[in-house]
């Protein structure tokens, strides 16, 4: 999922087990909390741009997920398909950037230089490396 | 009054309390190797409750393997303070006390002065009046032969410290202190078995025989195997520095917590040294499946394992080499030679476990048993080390010895060795 620098954003245990929330940015500042209750919910936020900060539950090892932190509200997360929206973006012209853990852990991903007039459609192709 | 050492209970404890190192030591890789070292976040306490008194139901995946490490790090924590107060009697009392106090005031003035501490202000408050509990125990023993007391105190010191860096590893989120902690349990658990050695009978009727036996003839060398006491003691000290050197070559590799930087064995990659430009990089990261939230793999990290290869190529023939000449100096009754080829065995068993690890994915069981097996291993090369000094003595010296004074050894009749060393075993 995407957030804003210093945006809140909740964190919940569903479950009815112990996890813990183990986030590990790079530039931000790392946490680690427990949630030992079903339905308990944190807040969090983070005071600088990255993409991506990992999440980690170590209770269950295979738990993991990537949020993305921007300095701006024009982001998206992709459908399975590979689709995504962007709305409320002004006209003009822009860089889009696709990002895919896979082939842009540590560099930038693929970029796009659009302008936008209206509904603007896109297209991007993240190819992996032979 | 008996002295410390004269009690066989001594040497049993000592052991005892060696072996629950192993045992941490093993819980510890159990920890790494599941990426659990987290999942307990707060220290001292666990999920805000005492650490002796958590409810069972957060004795889950990861956080059991956590848990289980703190309260038997607490458990080896104990005994050795008790052994620290064995080793040094009654004389062990009023610093024990001292200590103790220090530690609990320490604590209390960190707990207070420093809130963003207070976990370690925790620990020692709590260490502190462990100690203290131990100085009030009315042991009236004398203290044990030297260097036992000093050992003792050595491992008093280590045991908390290795505490306070376990804590600090999970508070202060940094994987440096990890490796550290991994770096120094490996050399606690050798004090240890040091101090278990020094307590046994045998080691003490070694000590007793100097002066040594009656010197045989020297027969000359034979093609091959001539080679010195100290040049032996050397090749023993080289191939155990070197195992140290590959312990923490380990702990860097498993604490980057980045899963298998080479997949494949005895190739890379399907190579004999694998490609490390950017691109190669990028290539192994996308190929992988990722189980788990692993960090990717870097140049250094596929680097780091390539020289974790090679040290083991080298500690194999250094320990070969080291079986062979033993054997050819000292023969094969002897219990030099014996423990110098378990030593081969042992590190040849490493050498799999190590092959092993990779072809299972990194299987948590199999890393460590990795890691158990180095660290006994590095133990052995230090208990080898030890006996080559106490038992190998150079001929002229042992000349000069047996012409000042000519008395018959209890062990045995005939010369253990027919070249320029001696051994006393």
């Amino acid at each position: 999922m995407g957030v804003m620098v210093n945006q809140k954003f909740k964190i919940k245990n569903s479950d009815a087990t112990l996890h813990n929330v183990h986030a590990t940015p790079k530039i931000n500042t790392e946490f680690n909390f427990a949630q030992p209750v079903k339905e308990q919910v944190n807040e969090k936020s983070f005071d600088k741009p990255e993409v991506p900060v990992r999440f980690m539950c170590n209770v269950h090892a295979w738990m993991f997920a990537y949020v993305g932190v921007f300095d701006h509200p024009y982001f998206a997360v992709t459908d399975k398909e590979g689709n995504f929206k962007i709305s409320g973006v002004p006209n003009g012209k822009y860089t889009v950037e696709a990002y895919h853990v896979k082939t842009h852990r540590d560099g930038p991903g693929v970029s796009k230089e659009i302008t936008v007039n209206g509904d603007t459609k896109a297209d991007f192709t993240i190819e992996l490396k032979k | 009054m008996t002295r410390t050492t004269e009690n066989p209970w001594l040497a049993r404890f000592a052991l005892a309390t060696a072996f629950a190192s192993l045992v941490l030591i093993c819980v510890g890789g159990l920890v790494t190797s599941h990426d659990a070292g987290m999942a307990v976040p707060d220290w001292p306490t666990s999920y805000g409750h005492s650490m002796f008194a958590l409810p069972f139901q957060f004795w889950r995946g990861g956080a059991f393997f956590e848990h289980t490490h703190r309260l038997w790090a607490s458990l080896v924590g104990l005994l050795v303070v008790a052994l620290t107060r064995w080793l040094n009697g009654r004389a062990a009392r009023r610093p024990l006390a001292i200590i103790g106090l220090m530690e609990v005031l320490a604590g209390f003035v960190i707990f207070f002065l420093w809130p963003n501490l207070k976990a370690t202000g925790h620990f020692l408050t709590g260490i502190g009046g462990v100690v203290l509990l131990a100085a009030w125990v009315w042991a009236q023993n004398e203290p044990a032969e030297r260097p036992l007391p000093q050992l003792g105190w050595l491992a008093f010191a280590l045991v908390q410290f290795q505490g306070l860096l376990g804590g600090l590893r999970v508070v202060l989120f940094k994987d440096q202190i990890g490796i550290f902690h991994a770096a120094l349990a490996q050399l606690f658990f050798v004090l240890l078995c040091v101090i278990a050695l020094f307590t046994t009978q045998w080691w003490r009727k070694l000590k007793r025989l100097f002066p040594p036996r009656p010197v045989p003839r020297f027969d000359g060398f034979r093609a091959g195997s001539e080679i010195g006491a100290p040049k032996l003691r050397g090749l023993f000290l080289a191939a155990t520095a070197l195992i140290f050197l590959q312990l923490i070559v380990g702990a860097t590799m498993r604490h980057q917590h980045a899963g298998l930087a080479i997949p494949d064995f005895p190739t890379a990659y399907g190579r004999l040294w694998p490609a490390t430009d950017a691109d190669s990089i990028a290539r192994y990261n996308q190929e992988r499946v990722e189980a788990t939230g692993v960090n990717p793999i870097t140049a250094f990290q596929i680097v780091l394992q390539m020289v974790h290869r090679v040290i083991a190529g080298a500690i194999v023939c250094l320990a070969a080499l080291g079986a062979w000449l033993t054997r050819g100096q000292l023969r094969w009754q002897n219990p030099l030679s014996k423990i110098s080829l378990a030593w081969f065995g042992l590190i040849m068993f490493q050498t799999i476990l190590g092959a092993a690890t990779i072809w299972t994915g990194k299987s948590a069981n199999m890393a460590t048993a990795h890691v158990a097996c180095g660290a006994v291993s590095l133990m052995t090369g230090a208990m080898l080390i030890l006996l080559s000094l106490r038992g190998l003595v150079p001929v002229e010296r042992q000349a000069r010895a047996a012409g000042e004074k000519t008395k018959p050894s209890e062990f045995a009749a005939e010369p253990a060795v027919v070249h320029d060393v001696r051994c006393r075993l």
